[in-house]
Formats: structure tokens, sequence, C-alpha cells
């Protein structure tokens, strides 16, 4: 399988006055593309500090990081805005939808900023809203809604622009467990349907049932790098599923 | 993205804030109705005081007295002398931006006379001769007859009141009321038809008769100089001309030179060959200002209408500045309150702007899209400032106490408003406000583009 993100002696450490605090002490790692990833570890262990770091929200101290061939790690902030259109996914735990938006607004937001038109990029976010069983609901404002179905607006805003890297810090950190379950299994189904790459973080190792691989983080360092038995089983599924559902092309 | 979805997201959280968005545009509103109002009042004394000047002459017009009277410096008024020949007018007829020039020469010392006919005189005319191509310009406006061409040497335009003072002298007149007037007091028409009349100019001349003691009349020897083209002023004509009766300079040096020669003046003491005045018509008033500044240069003293304008202009220009600084000072007051609501957004906005980023909005149309939030601000409150001043305007203008608390009588004779507000004050007003916008939104707008997407992904909240 093809390497799609690559980190190489990646290191981040925060300076807080004198104190330094190492946040990841030094990470080797390559995601594959179609991977669904989980980095698990307890609060404080750097996970969060990876994912930014993966996502070129934040500079490492030292080491570098490559998605989709692109080193942005030493990438400019105006060319990472094009990058991210193009190639990356967001889901947060707080759902972070704009709350003077409708659901449809939210989902069609990335394909504004990548300057689809407005009648097409309507139709996208309305396939991608039936497809996380919200299409009763476009026209409701984040505040008119539960938890979990902002977080399936939030995760029909990330798949939208069919991005290949999906990244998710604690998408289920403000969920019950019910609807935990459903979210996990919207969002990892999205991901095999196209083969998109997605990098969840948790600290619950429930979630990372749903992973094909659990990487597992302590104090800055990867201790435990596991591919779980589900990947091959679910990859049968998703090669039966073909058909574009909410294919767009932006 | 496109700039029709910027347009719109601006407009939305514009409009997502309504209360603040609202006094923020007051701020703009009061601070551009202060600049408009301001400067419709700068506007509305300009116009009155050009109304003034134009009442009293056309300012591209220049006239070159051979006597000034001015002020010196201990406020005694002095006369200056201007030597006013041939050689001058050549010389202002070869300056640029001259479209015509003209001497002219009103003297006393010799009495010209009008002749109708063999019977009726006029024997006091003020005679004034030119050279008729500045006639277009004098704006002198005949009741009955016509202008002379360019050239002509046989013309006359009478006063309006000229012809009623063709008598014949032999006549004895013994009830003047009867003789020139109507019972019911009107006057009565003219005894010469001055436009049919066959019209001669003289200088009246008498010699003394030792073995009478009388004088006689001996003009009859003396060229009498035919006046074929004939016009009379319309009584309305109300200019500096209209007493005079205006006949070719020609024809003027003729006759006084006849008398000169006659009465053997030496050279060194003819009248001739200097003039009382001399006009000049220029092309516009920046040329007619050249021309004045040249004359100055060459040693004439000059009592232009120019420098009344400038004069009166720089007395009202203090008051202006005035009025123009509270204008600016509100509108800075405006600017300060734009930026400050943007920085408020901009904080509240924070995590908005943080998830923007991290979807990849790109960090231009951040800034654009704040930038024009401000414009916006600035754009409609000027709009409605504009709006305002239109009515403050109308007070000012209307409001009888209002209008002349502020002076606007200060200029007698000329009907004036004391704010005007012209077009392009509409335009500028607008522009100006949105510009002022723009300015005060764009600090708060680079700090937008610099907030860390990693706002969005920190949890709290
Ligand atoms: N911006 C920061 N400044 C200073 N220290 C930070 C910052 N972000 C994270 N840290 C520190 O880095 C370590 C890892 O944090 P984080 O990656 O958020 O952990 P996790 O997401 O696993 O809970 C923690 O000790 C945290 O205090
Ligand atoms: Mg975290």
């Amino acid at each position: 399988m093809k390497p799609i993100i690559k980190v190489e002696n990646l290191r981040k450490v925060y300076r807080l006055g004198s104190e330094r605090v190492v946040a990841l002490d030094r990470i080797n790692l390559v995601i594959h593309e179609g991977e669904i990833c989980c980095i698990l570890g307890t609060s404080g262990s750097g996970k969060s500090t990876l994912l930014n770091m993966l996502a070129g929200l934040e500079r490492p101290t030292a080491g570098s990081v490559t998605v989709c061939g692109v080193r942005i790690s030493e990438t400019s902030e105006k060319k990472m805005a094009l990058f991210r259109q193009k190639n990356l996914g967001f889901v947060f735990q707080s759902y972070n939808l704009l709350n003077s938006q409708t659901a449809l607004e939210n989902v069609a937001l990335p394909l504004v900023f990548k300057g689809v038109g407005k009648r097409k990029r309507i139709l996208a976010a309305k396939r991608m809203l039936k497809a996380v069983d919200l299409g009763t609901r476009m026209r409701h404002l984040p505040s008119q809604m539960s938890g979990g179905q902002q977080q399936r607006v939030g995760i029909a805003r990330a798949f939208v622009a069919h991005p290949r890297v999906v990244f998710a810090d604690e998408p289920t950190g403000n969920l019950d467990s019910k609807t935990t379950i459903e979210v996990m299994e919207l969002m990892c189904r999205m991901a095999r349907e196209h083969k998109q790459t997605l990098v969840i973080v948790t600290h619950d190792s429930e979630i990372a049932e749903y992973a094909d691989r659990v990487i597992h983080l302590i104090d800055g360092n990867i201790v435990d790098d596991r591919y779980t038995d589900k990947k091959i089983a679910t990859e049968e599924i998703s090669e039966e599923n073909t058909a574009n559902e909410y294919e767009i092309k932006a | 993205m496109r700039i029709i979805d910027i347009i719109t997201m601006g407009l939305r959280s514009l409009f997502r804030r309504k209360m603040r968005t609202m006094l923020t545009v007051m701020g703009v509103v009061v601070g551009s109705a202060a600049i408009v109002v301001m400067v419709s009042l700068v506007v509305g004394m300009n116009i009155s005081l050009d109304k003034t000047i134009e009442q009293m002459g056309d300012l591209t017009l220049i006239t070159i007295q051979s006597e000034v009277w001015k002020p010196n410096d201990e406020g005694v008024y002095d006369v200056t002398t201007n030597k006013l020949d041939d050689a001058l007018v050549q010389t202002i007829r070869d300056m640029e931006g001259v479209l015509a020039v003209s001497p002219v020469i009103q003297q006393w010392q010799y009495q010209f006379q009008f002749t109708a006919g063999q019977r009726y005189k006029y024997q006091w005319p003020s005679v004034m001769g030119i050279d008729p191509a500045i006639l277009p310009y004098l704006n002198i406006e005949v009741a009955s007859g016509e202008l002379p061409l360019e050239g002509d040497k046989n013309f006359v335009i009478f006063s309006s009141e000229t012809p009623y003072q063709f008598r014949d002298p032999n006549k004895v007149v013994r009830n003047w009321q009867r003789e020139y007037y109507n019972a019911d007091g009107t006057r009565k028409p003219p005894k010469v038809d001055v436009l049919t009349a066959d019209l001669k100019m003289l200088v009246y001349s008498y010699e003394w008769d030792p073995s009478t003691g009388q004088q006689v009349d001996n003009s009859r020897k003396f060229t009498k100089i035919p006046l074929n083209t004939v016009g009379v002023m319309s009584d309305t004509n109300n200019n500096e001309y209209q007493w005079y009766d205006i006949v070719s300079i020609e024809a003027v040096k003729e006759l006084i030179a006849e008398q000169e020669k006659l009465n053997k003046v030496a050279a060194e003491n003819s009248i001739l060959g200097t003039y009382n005045q001399v006009i000049v018509k220029a092309v516009d008033m920046a040329a007619a200002d050249k021309v004045q500044l040249a004359l100055m240069d060459m040693g004439y003293s000059i009592d232009s209408l120019s420098d009344t304008r400038k004069a009166m202009q720089e007395n009202q220009a203090s008051i202006q500045y005035v009025l123009l600084g509270v204008g600016m000072m509100s509108l800075f007051v405006a600017a300060i309150s734009i930026a400050n609501t943007m920085i408020m957004s901009i904080y509240e906005r924070t995590r908005e702007i943080g998830v923007m980023k991290v979807l990849g909005c790109k960090i231009a149309n951040i800034k654009t899209m704040f930038l024009f939030e401000a414009a916006m601000i600035g754009f409609i409150g000027g709009i409605l400032g504009v709006g305002l001043s239109f009515g403050l305007s109308y007070a000012f203008n209307n409001i009888e106490g209002l209008s002349q608390a502020l002076g606007s009588d200060m200029i007698q004779g000329v009907e004036t408003q004391l704010s005007v507000i012209p077009l392009w004050l509409v335009a500028a007003a607008i522009a100006f406000s949105t510009l002022i916008g723009l300015i005060s939104g764009y600090i708060p707008a680079m700090r937008a583009t610099k907030i860390s997407a990693l706002e969005a992904i920190k949890n709290e909240g």
C-alpha cells in the first residue's frame, strides 16, 4: 500500500517560561493510504500535538512531516490553505459548526472556500447530509440539533470535498456511548467507501476497536503500533460498496 | 473563494450583530453628516460669494483705469496713475488668453453733441468711445436697433434715456410737464425716432461775439460724423455702461483731433494717445488672473474683482477651516468606533476564524471578508449620513432664525442658501466614509489573519 503520511524524527518541545515541556519526543511513523488509524493515549500524552503536526497546524521543533508527498512541516501558511482545501478534512471534538449557519451551509463551507459555485456545492452538501442521515435537518441551525446530530454535520463537512486524509481529534469526546457508536460507525464507513485515510485521536480504548491500526502514545513516544484483525473484514465490505453516493467533481 | 461568497458572508455577520452594527453605523452617520453639512456650509458660502461678485461684474473682464484710488499703508486713499496708450493695448492684445481689448475714451474737455435731422439735438451726452470688438463681452442689451460689428466707425448705442433727450433748442417750452408727460403722468414718446432719424455726432463749440456779448454756435463748421448703426439699450440693462452713449473710439479721436488742431494744442498737451480705460476680455478666470499679474508686473495698478473675491474668500477661509475641523473630528471618532467594533468582532469570532482556516479558507479571503465588513459599515453610514445631511441642510436653509443666527444674510441683496450639497459632495462623502471604514478595518483585518488555526482545535468552550 502507498504511504500517505510520513513522519521522521518528529519532536515538539513547548517552552513555558523557563520550563520545557516535551510534548512529542521522537516520533517515526508511516500511515498508508486508506488506513483507519487510531492514536490512543491518556490525557497529556501528546496525541493532539501529534495530530496538529500531521495536519500542519503546528510546526515541529525538529523532524519532518510529509503528507501526500508535500513536506508540510516546511510549507508556508499561504500554501497550506490550498493544501487543506484539496487534501485534508477535519472532525472536531466540539463540532465547531458556525452557529449562524444552517446544517446545509456548514457542510458546504469547505466548498465555499474552494470556490465551488453555489448550485454545485448545495447539491453536494445535500447528498452528504442525506448520507449522514440528516436529510430532514438541512435548514436547522446547530443550536437546534443534538450533539450527535451536530457531529454528523461535522462529519459530512469533513468529507464533502473528498479529502484524501481526514483528521478527527476526540470526535466522540462530547457524546454519550450510544451516539459514540453511531458517529464512529458513520465516520469509518465514509472513509472506507472512498478509501480515504482517517486518523482518529482518542483516549478511549473502545473507540480504538473501530480502527485498522492502533498507535499507542505515552509521554510523547509511540510505545505500541498494531494492526487489528478488523481490517480484513471491513475491507471486503467496502470493495462491494463502490457506488458513489456523494461523488462531486469540485 | 468567490467574491459573491465573501460579500454574502460579510453581510451575514454584520446582520447577525444588528445592534452593534447599527450603533457603529450610527457613529459613521453622525461623522459623515457632520462633514457633509460643514462642507455644504462652505460650498453655500462660496456660492453666495460668487453670486455677490457676479453681481459686481464679469470676472473675465478686466478694466484698467488711468487713475486708481487705493488705500495706502496708512489707510489713506491715494491715487495711482496708469499710462494707458496704444503700446499697452497692443501688448495686452498679444498676451495669451486675451479675447479682445479695447481702449476707452470718456472725457469732458470737449462737449459732444448728437443731432437728429436739422431740428433736434441732444446737447449733453456722456460719450464713451470704444472699439466695437469688445462690445459682445460687455453684456449690453439693446431694446431696439442693432449692435455694430467689428470695424464699424459710424455706430452709436444710446442709453435707454437718451432718445427722450432730443429736443428742439429753438422751441420755447412753457410747460415742461405738458410738453413731455401725458395727463395721466405717463411719459410721452420721444420727439425723435432715433432708429430712422438722420443722426450725426459732432463737437459743440461756440465763439464769443463781442458786439452782441452773446455766444455763437459755430459747430456747423466742423466735421459731423454720421451714425448709421443705432441701438438703444434696454432700461433693464444693469451694468456700469448703462448711463453712457457708446460710440466708436475712432470717431471720437477724429473729432478731438480736429478741435486740437484748431486750437493749436501742442503735441505734449494733447489728450489723444492716452486713454481713460482699457477693457480686456480674457477667455477664462485663470487667463484673467494671468493678464492681471502680468500687468501688475509691468507696474500697472489694477483694482480687480478677482482681488476682491480673493480677499472675501480669505475672510471666509478661517471660518471654513473651523467647520471642516469639526467635521473631520467627528469622522475620526467614527473611525475609532469602527476599529473598535471590528476588533470586538474578531475577539468574538476567534474560534470561527480558526475553523475557517482549518477548513482551508485562504488568509487573503479572511482579510478581504473583514475589510469588506468594515468598508460596508462605512458605506452604509455614509449613505445614511448623506441622507441626514440633506435633512439638516433643508432645516438650515428654511428655518428663519437658524439661518440668520448662522449668518446667511451676511451678504446683502443676494439670494443665498446657507447650505448647499452638490452631487460631488454626495459621492465624495460616501466614498470617503467607505475609505474610512477600510482604513479603520485594516489593522483588525490583519489581526484576524494572524489568528492561529489551532484556536479551532482547542477543546474548551
Ligand atoms: N500550546 C502549548 N503550550 C505549552 N504546552 C502545551 C501546549 N500544547 C500542549 N502542551 C503540553 O504538551 C503535552 C501534550 O499535550 P496534548 O498533545 O494536548 O495531549 P493530549 O491531546 O494527549 O491530551 C501536555 O503536557 C500539554 O500540557
Ligand atoms: Mg487532546
